[in-house]
């Protein structure tokens, strides 16, 4: 009885695996389920405010980020503003614990990964982009099945995404670091909170680990949709 | 699209069914979750290398593969090792980067240098993006690979030297060749089932001509033998592979042994080739200046005919023909095409595996030795250890009951150690102290006797240790007149009696009982094993070559366990397969080894671990890997031997070497394999094998922790690991693993004392350990990961809410750790480092009972942590109170110091701002601004640099000294008391001030705006004031932190927010 119970089983599996899934129905399965296609292309710009935790700190800030890639992080130290931005030309910081109130050009090396970030969501209309997307299988991601989606960048950067089986929504993404002193090192980001804002989904709870070592969490406590930004809110300060 | 659906839900429904009847095993490697291992090395002994490869165009890319722990990679010179290797079996042969593009790398597993305890590989592998992921190409059944050579102008064709299996025969070996980047292989040079490919030469002119040693070899329990059925010998191909003659012409006519072959990389004309035959004048070192056509010896210094099985590895300088390097019990270095040689730096460790020559500067030299890598920039006159390589290969493990626990261990060819399990800034290299040399195995100390610390070296070779003189006596066995000599094991064990704290045992052939600390011993055993004639020929092992080292000793006890419930049971399992048991302290045994069904005869009794909540119960591991077979047999008896019940399952993988049964839980066990661990939590019937933080690497032997809920593994390859805390694994049962969230109860927490000091400036290049979560961690369970919907975790302490921190959202066990202090407290901005430093950190928790909710969506679960003073702590309870005072004294200025600087910065910002007044008015406004600014600026010193530009104030005073005051749990000093005191009368002074500025000042303007009909000024009150985020709070005890420099590097180089960006926009 319980043999045929479990060849049933694999055989609606595979049936499953083979008919059902390939990693465009899971993305549409995603855009439908957290906001509907309209919406993500739609979506100007954002403002999340929060906090982050890292090496047993923990600082409040606020993230902005609008077409194409322009972004704007402001981090608060003991009243002290921290702010990193990049409007598409210039990455560029204000750090008073090193080097004083003054913004200046972020080293290339801490600002590639600011450089490459899109606004807009690689997968959608990823063809367009040039990116590729593959289904690389199920995987169990902190005890939940997932599938697991191959994104390659148009610049050759790889991405891999770990979609919740069940609700078609990431729970992870894992990122092979470019630079540095971790270069080649895997980082892995997890997603969860996921809560509504105006009609889409998005994870309020973010945390980043190397080796399955927490490394930040990031608690947003606000979102903000499409909110208009002047372009000099990016830009590297003119003096 | 429907059908779809309703054919998902099926699948879901079906899947939901399942899970219960599969058990949880699958499952549980996944839920797990956030149990993790904590390696504590060492590296200062290192462990044993195999192959070193190099960019040649970029030096400081190295890759390091190590005899059991792996690859390792440095993009830094060796400042930096980290291991990329550890999904994947961690016993490497050779490793080869292909020079023209050095993203993609060849490892080869399984160690060729075939010792008695070597590891096993299951193929080839290769990475193209640097190490980060790897692709297994194929060879699974070779065991072990030898060499890797890429075809210089087509790095799809790939020659490799299989070496295959060493216990037993199997056609997976000799020359691989591959023309498509390993997808396919064509086996290019084949002798038989007994003979493997064990060095490969290319011509560097020609790389169709290739030069191949191949070598005839088995290993038995009792017996290793070079040469083997004779068929060794020395090809050479012209044809890229094709086909293959013997080169012999003027070597050795007799058998042949264990070959190293080298082309000069300058001259393809020479060819240097070390030979192993029996006969001593004709082995040695042979040259051959003719492309291998003939061959004249040059040399037979020892070093190129010790242990060929061992050292036949040679590297030929890449600019200069007659400079030769050869691995060796010591390495030598010839610089006249073997004419006369030198040996190196003699304060490296001995037994030389690999060389690797830097072809832009020769002089530089990297080796592998049994004891880690060193690195020479004069040819081998002088080398440097690189001290972060922690690939120590430990064949037992024990641990004491000092606060913190000790723990001690032997290892291959690196004597016997012992280490604190966590100290102030981490365990580092020089944590680690010796207590005797050799090859080490079982170390203990004495559980009363406490200076004393009982080690071995190989062969039954016992020792006393004192740890207070440092001196150490020889306490071994010796056999009385009329008994036959005694045969020990390799790796002898030694047994300390759970029951009797003065009783222990060690064992030969017999078991022997000592009172006395092994002064006298008293024989308690007739000979234990099958004493078979044909497995006694230690001293006629090595065929070719003799190797007497006491590894091929058999017919030996291998195994003892005193059981914990009674000490007159006795277990004792050989090497050669006799589990054997006294019921009465050795007045007479039973042989049950007949009663263990589906063991093959003479299986090696790898692990003995008695019940430990009953005396008849036994658990035992069996090993018949040194035969040949690799499957895993575990095995249970509850009736003392006479029935055994198998524990195997598919799910697990590799050879067992031990088992253990938890303290509290008797359902839980833990097995360790050639691949790992696996954990069982219903009696062995499903096993998980354990993923988080270790890699596939051999557990040779583990204990559990007595009073600490501790799991400590001997690992044959990354050193000790530790699984700090077993206890939730000890209240997993099925009613848990059903609950949407169930807390674990974990033990209180110790609020310990951090400890100054530790680390310094040493530079990188030195591996230093990590220690356990000094906070206080809460435990709990979720059947289901968290995703939609918030959660997080609040700590209240009597009705007042104090934190809320993120929670841990995995499916499985959730550990999370618990502040360790209160916020920060409020307190104006500075520009001085140590003020900012104290600004950062809020005064540590207090002893207590802290409740613990879990707000989940709509549902709140509740729980607590509790936090306990150290018993053994230096500080008293009065003093802690004066302590606890004057901090939050200082916590308490500090926020009215920061509330007084807010209230006049909003009035002197607001009275700046009112518009449309003029005349008096407008000068009382200004006025009231200019006093407040004045007041403010009083406060704090701003406009420094956080170095040596700040000055201070009042608020960096309090800053500084609540810093230094709620950094140490003890008494403040009278001095420091005495400050505190004069803050408070500054504060009180200052607020004097404060309060008549607003009285007079401030309210008189207000009555002028009022009389204008115009709005009055308003500034916050003191409650709205502190419920304002300014930001920047720290959830750990300061301390640590400062010691560490962490928090300074982290707030000036950190790219904060990075990882923010990156998470958000993607989505």
């Amino acid at each position: 009885m319980q043999k045929q119970f479990f060849s049933v089983f694999i055989a609606l599996c595979a049936f499953v695996a083979v008919q059902a899934q390939t990693a465009d129905d899971i993305l549409a399965k995603y855009f439908e389920n957290t906001g509907g296609l309209e919406k993500w292309n739609a979506l100007s710009s954002s403002k999340m405010s929060g906090t982050m935790s890292m090496q047993g700190m923990e600082f409040p800030g606020t993230i902005y980020s609008a077409r194409p890639n322009k972004q704007r992080v402001e981090v608060s130290v003991q009243g002290k503003g921290i702010v990193q931005a990049y409007d598409g030309t210039d990455a560029w910081w204000i750090n008073p614990f090193a080097g004083g109130d003054e913004p200046q050009k972020m080293p290339a090396e801490m600002s590639e990964e600011m450089t490459k970030q899109k606004f807009e969501s690689e997968f959608l209309n990823y063809a367009e982009k040039g990116n590729s997307v593959e289904l690389v299988g199920k995987e169990t991601i902190e005890g939940t099945e997932t599938w697991q989606i191959k994104l390659t960048k148009q610049n050759g950067d790889i991405e891999d995404y770990f979609f919740d089986a069940e609700y078609y929504v990431p729970i992870m993404v894992r990122t092979t670091i470019s630079s540095g002193q971790m270069k080649g090192q895997n980082s892995e980001m997890y997603f969860s909170d996921y809560q509504e804002v105006d009609g889409m989904m998005f994870p309020f709870f973010m945390e980043s680990k190397m080796g399955g070592q927490s490394v930040q969490k990031i608690t947003i406590q606000s979102v903000e949709l499409n909110a208009a930004y002047d372009d000099n809110f990016f830009a590297f300060p003119k003096k | 699209m429907m059908y779809r659906k309703i054919h998902f839900s099926l699948f879901l429904l079906f899947f939901a069914g399942l899970a219960g009847l599969q058990a949880q095993s699958d499952k549980l490697s996944g839920l797990l979750g956030s149990i993790r291992a904590r390696h504590i090395g060492p590296a200062l002994m290192s462990g044993r290398i195999a192959s070193i490869d190099v960019v040649n165009a970029s030096p400081e890319i190295i890759y390091v593969g190590s005899a059991g722990g792996g690859v390792w990679k440095s993009i830094s010179g060796s400042a930096d090792f980290r291991p990329v290797f550890d999904d994947y079996t961690q016993s490497i042969g050779k490793i080869t980067i292909d020079q023209s593009n050095p993203q993609t790398v060849w490892v080869g597993t399984g160690e060729p240098w075939v010792r008695n305890s070597v590891s096993v590989g299951n193929g080839i592998y290769k990475t193209t993006d640097g190490g980060t992921s790897w692709k297994l190409m194929g060879l699974k059944d070779s065991e072990r690979i030898s060499d890797i050579i890429i075809h210089p102008k087509d790095p799809n064709t790939v020659y490799v030297a299989a070496l295959g299996h060493l216990w037993n025969a199997n056609e997976e070996r000799g020359i691989f060749k591959t023309t498509d980047g390993g997808t396919t292989w064509k086996k290019v040079l084949y002798i038989d089932e007994n003979t493997g490919g064990a060095d490969l030469s290319m011509d560097p002119e020609n790389p169709d001509v290739l030069y191949a040693a191949m070598w005839s070899f088995r290993r038995q329990p009792w017996n290793f033998d070079s040469g083997f059925n004779g068929k060794s010998g020395l090809y050479k191909s012209t044809d890229g592979g094709a086909t293959w003659n013997t080169i012999h012409n003027g070597l050795p006519q007799e058998t042949l042994g264990r070959m190293a072959v080298a082309v000069a990389p300058s001259n393809s004309n020479v060819v240097y080739v070390t030979v192993e035959c029996k006969s001593k004048d004709k082995k040695g070192l042979y040259l051959s200046e003719d492309k291998g056509a003939s061959w004249k010896k040059v040399s037979n210094d020892f070093n190129t005919t010790v242990r060929p099985f061992y050292f036949s590895k040679m590297v030929v300088d890449p600019k200069n023909d007659s400079i030769v390097m050869k691995c060796g019990l010591n390495m030598i270095i010839s610089e006249d095409r073997g004419d006369r040689f030198r040996a190196i730096d003699g304060s490296v460790h001995s037994d030389i595996h690999d060389i690797w020559i830097n072809p832009s500067n020769t002089k530089h030299v990297i080796i592998g030795t049994d004891g880690g890598v060193y690195e020479s920039l004069d040819r081998g006159r002088s080398f440097k250890m690189w001290m972060n390589l922690p690939v120590s290969q430990f064949y037992h493990v024990s641990v004491d009951d000092d606060r913190p626990f000790n723990v001690y261990g032997g290892l291959q060819d690196n004597g016997s150690w012992y280490a604190p399990s966590r100290k102030a800034g981490g365990i580092s290299n020089s944590d680690w102290k010796s207590t005797f040399g050799g090859d080490g195995f079982y170390s203990f100390r004495h559980p009363t006797k406490k200076e004393f610390i009982f080690s071995e070296y190989q062969g039954g070779n016992l020792v006393r240790y004192n740890s207070k003189t440092g001196m150490a006596k020889e306490i071994k066995p010796y056999p009385v007149a009329g008994e036959a000599d005694y045969r020990f094991n390799w790796n002898t064990p030694i047994h300390l009696s759970p029951t009797n704290t003065d009783r222990m045992y060690f064992a030969s052939q017999y078991l022997f009982m000592s009172t006395d600390m092994g002064d006298t011993w008293k024989r308690i055993s007739p000979d234990l094993t099958t004493n078979n004639p044909e497995k006694l020929k230690q001293k006629q092992s090595g065929g070719l070559t003799i190797d007497n080292s006491d590894a091929e000793n058999h017919c030996t006890i291998y195994a003892i366990a005193e059981a914990y419930k009674d000490g007159n049971i006795v277990w004792a399992g050989t090497d050669d397969g006799n589990i054997q048991v006294t019921a009465n302290a050795g007045g007479s045994w039973s042989n049950v080894t007949a009663n263990v069904g589906g063991l093959p005869a003479n299986t090696w009794v790898s692990f003995i671990e008695p019940g430990r909540f009953d005396k008849n119960t036994a658990f035992a591991t069996f090993d018949g890997h040194r035969t040949g077979d690799t499957k895993t047999y575990v095995y249970k008896t509850t009736d003392l031997g006479k029935s055994w019940v198998s524990l195997t399952t598919p799910q697990i993988e590799g050879f067992a070497y031990c088992i253990r049964q938890d303290l509290v839980n008797p359902e839980l066990l833990f097995l360790g394999t050639e691949f790992g661990l696996y954990i069982s939590v219903d009696g062995g019937a499903n096993w998980a094998h354990f993923e988080n933080n270790l890699p596939r690497v051999a557990v040779h032997d583990m204990v559990i922790h007595p009073r600490d809920p501790s799991l400590v593994l001997a690992t044959h390859g990354r050193g000790v690991v530790l699984l700090d805390d077993i206890t939730p694994l000890r209240q997993l049962n099925a009613e848990v693993l059903k609950a949407p969230l169930h807390f674990f109860e974990l033990a209180p927490t110790v609020l310990r004392d951090p400890g100054a000091g530790g680390s310094w400036f040493g530079g990188s290049g030195n591996y230093v350990a990590g220690n356990p979560p000094s906070a206080a961690q809460i435990g709990y369970y979720m059947s289901k990961r968290h995703t939609f919907g918030k959660m997080d975790i609040e700590i209240w302490k009597d009705g007042k809410l104090l934190r809320t921190i993120p929670a841990g959202k995995s499916a499985g066990i959730n550990l999370v750790e618990m502040p360790t202090s209160m916020e920060k407290p409020k307190s104006p901005p500075t520009n001085n480092r140590n003020a900012l430093f104290g600004s950062l950190f809020g005064p540590n928790l207090e002893a207590g009972t802290y409740e613990v909710r879990i707000n989940k969506g709509k549902e709140t679960y509740t729980s607590s942590f509790t936090l306990i003073n150290d018993p053994e702590s230096v500080y008293t309870e009065a003093g802690r109170k004066i302590q606890r005072e004057t901090t939050m004294s200082l916590y308490n200025l500090s926020e009215k110091l920061a509330y007084i600087y807010h209230v006049f910065g909003e009035i002197e910002k607001k009275a700046g701002a009112v518009s449309g007044v003029k005349g008096k008015l407008k000068k009382s406004l200004d006025q009231l601004a200019q006093n407040a600014r004045i007041g403010k600026d009083s406060l704090v010193a701003l406009g420094g640099d956080f170095y040596v530009d700040s000055d201070e104030r009042l608020g960096e005073r309090i800053s500084d000294l609540y810093r230094q005051i709620s950094s140490y749990p003890g008494q403040p000093s009278t001095s420091q008391s005495q400050r505190a005191t004069k803050l408070e009368k500054d504060m009180a002074v200052l607020q004097t001030r404060f309060d008549a500025f607003l009285a007079k000042d401030f309210a008189a303007v207000n009555k002028a705006l009022a009389a204008a009909k115009m709005p009055v000024l308003t500034y916050p009150t003191f409650e709205a004031f502190k419920s304002e985020d300014t930001g920047g709070s720290s959830k750990d005890g300061g301390q640590l932190l400062i010691d560490n420099h962490l928090m300074y590097n982290g707030l000036t180089r950190s790219p904060m927010g990075m990882q923010w960006i990156l998470g958000w926009l993607n989505l």
